[in-house]
């Protein structure tokens, strides 16, 4: 997906939003970061990224595909990429842009360039809907400089008040972006939010994304500390499968669990509905032969 | 002797908040949330160690591991605030 506007502003959003934090207030989900996409909509992106790197890596392994396993992050992704395209289409509509407006060629200064006249109609085809840039005009005045000295760009948000021009550091207060974060600063207050995440800061620093493909982060230590591959876990599922030792229970807050017993001897908990469907939360039991 | 990362690993594996231990998991299982949740607790002041903030930890460490969305730690909660409770208590 492209983005409409300022990209810059979009990339630096969703790094922060990676790591947890926020790049701009106010703590409202509806707030436009950077037009036309709100906090949800970066999160959301964010998700989207993090869902197609997982399938990647799924399909890369070998493992087919499959309703019960992809299904359901397979829809959520396509939903999410069609309305952002939506969104962007509209939000274009309404700004007046033509995406056939002809473009200066590639080669001179100008070139990629919206023109009015001279140009050619290059690069991308009316069907297109998210060009890189917005159009500029052609009589637009540009300042005299060196034809060749690199222009610095400017940082994306120099005019906040939590932009500090002397180092160009820019450090917005921590405010909850992810619902879940919302909903810990409506029930515990805006000063707990802040004062909880700052203290465990440090600590989510240092870890990747939420996303760790197909284990959640739990599973994913558990799999560290037992010092378990995942050829033994895909072991544990195909044996469990083949001899039908599954267990299909609820977890103590109704979540749809399968365990699989394996004969390795590994027993593997998989979740099967909601945002974990799919997902290995945890796995245990005596190690495979000859790795004890 | 006992430290709090310690008494913090026993609560947690007494809560057994995901009911995993009662399914066969090892007694370990939430010591990498627990050791996270104690090294949080040791940022904060004292005058801040309250149930709620505590709590808050908790729930924030938990949407983290678990990639729980905000229904599923809502439910979890009452079970967070217990927690912070004996933390409270033990510490």
């Amino acid at each position: 997906m492209s983005s409409a506007v300022d990209t810059a502003c979009l990339v630096e959003s969703l790094a922060a939003l990676r790591m947890g934090y926020a790049s701009s207030r106010p703590p409202d989900p509806d707030h436009v970061v950077c037009p036309p996409w709100t906090r949800r909509d970066l999160a959301d992106i964010a998700y989207v990224q993090e869902s197609l790197d997982w399938l990647f890596r799924e399909a890369k392994s070998g493992l087919p595909l499959t309703e019960e396993r992809h299904g359901w992050t397979m829809r959520t992704v396509t939903g999410l990429l069609q309305s952002f395209e939506r969104k962007e289409r509209d939000y274009l509509a309404k700004a007046g842009f033509n995406p056939s407006q002809p473009r200066v060629p590639a080669g001179s200064t100008e070139g990629g360039r919206w023109t009015e006249s001279g140009g050619v109609a290059g690069g991308r085809t009316a069907g297109d809907s998210a060009p890189f840039r917005q159009p500029r005009s052609s009589f637009e005045v540009r300042p005299a400089s060196k034809p060749n000295a690199p222009k610095k760009p400017r940082h994306p948000h120099a005019d906040s008040p939590y932009f500090h021009p002397e180092t160009g550091i820019y450090d917005p207060p921590i405010v909850p972006v992810y619902p879940v974060e919302i909903l810990i600063a409506t029930v515990y207050g805006e000063r707990t939010f802040s004062l909880a995440i700052s203290a465990i800061r440090r600590k989510l620093q240092q870890r990747r994304p939420y996303n760790r493909g197909r284990q959640t982060d739990h599973g994913h230590q558990r799999v560290g500390d037992r010092s378990i591959t995942d050829k033994d876990i895909d072991a544990a599922i195909e044996t469990a499968k083949k001899s039908g030792n599954i267990t299909v229970k609820n977890g103590p807050y109704n979540t749809p669990q399968h365990h699989y017993h394996g004969s390795n001897g590994l027993t593997v908990i998989v979740e099967t509905q909601g945002r974990n469907a799919g997902k290995i939360i945890t796995m245990y039991g005596k190690k495979p032969k000859g790795k004890l | 002797m006992m430290t709090i990362a310690d008494e913090i690993q026993r609560i947690f594996r007494v809560a057994d908040v995901e009911g995993l231990i009662a399914d066969g998991a090892p007694d370990d299982e939430y010591d990498s949330e627990a050791v996270e949740v104690a090294e949080a607790l040791a940022a904060l002041k004292k005058e801040d160690l309250t149930e709620k903030n505590i709590s808050a930890i908790i729930s924030l460490v938990w949407a983290r591991s678990f990639n729980r969305g905000e229904e599923e730690i809502e439910m979890r909660l009452p079970a967070f605030r217990e927690i912070a409770r004996k933390i409270l208590g033990a510490s």
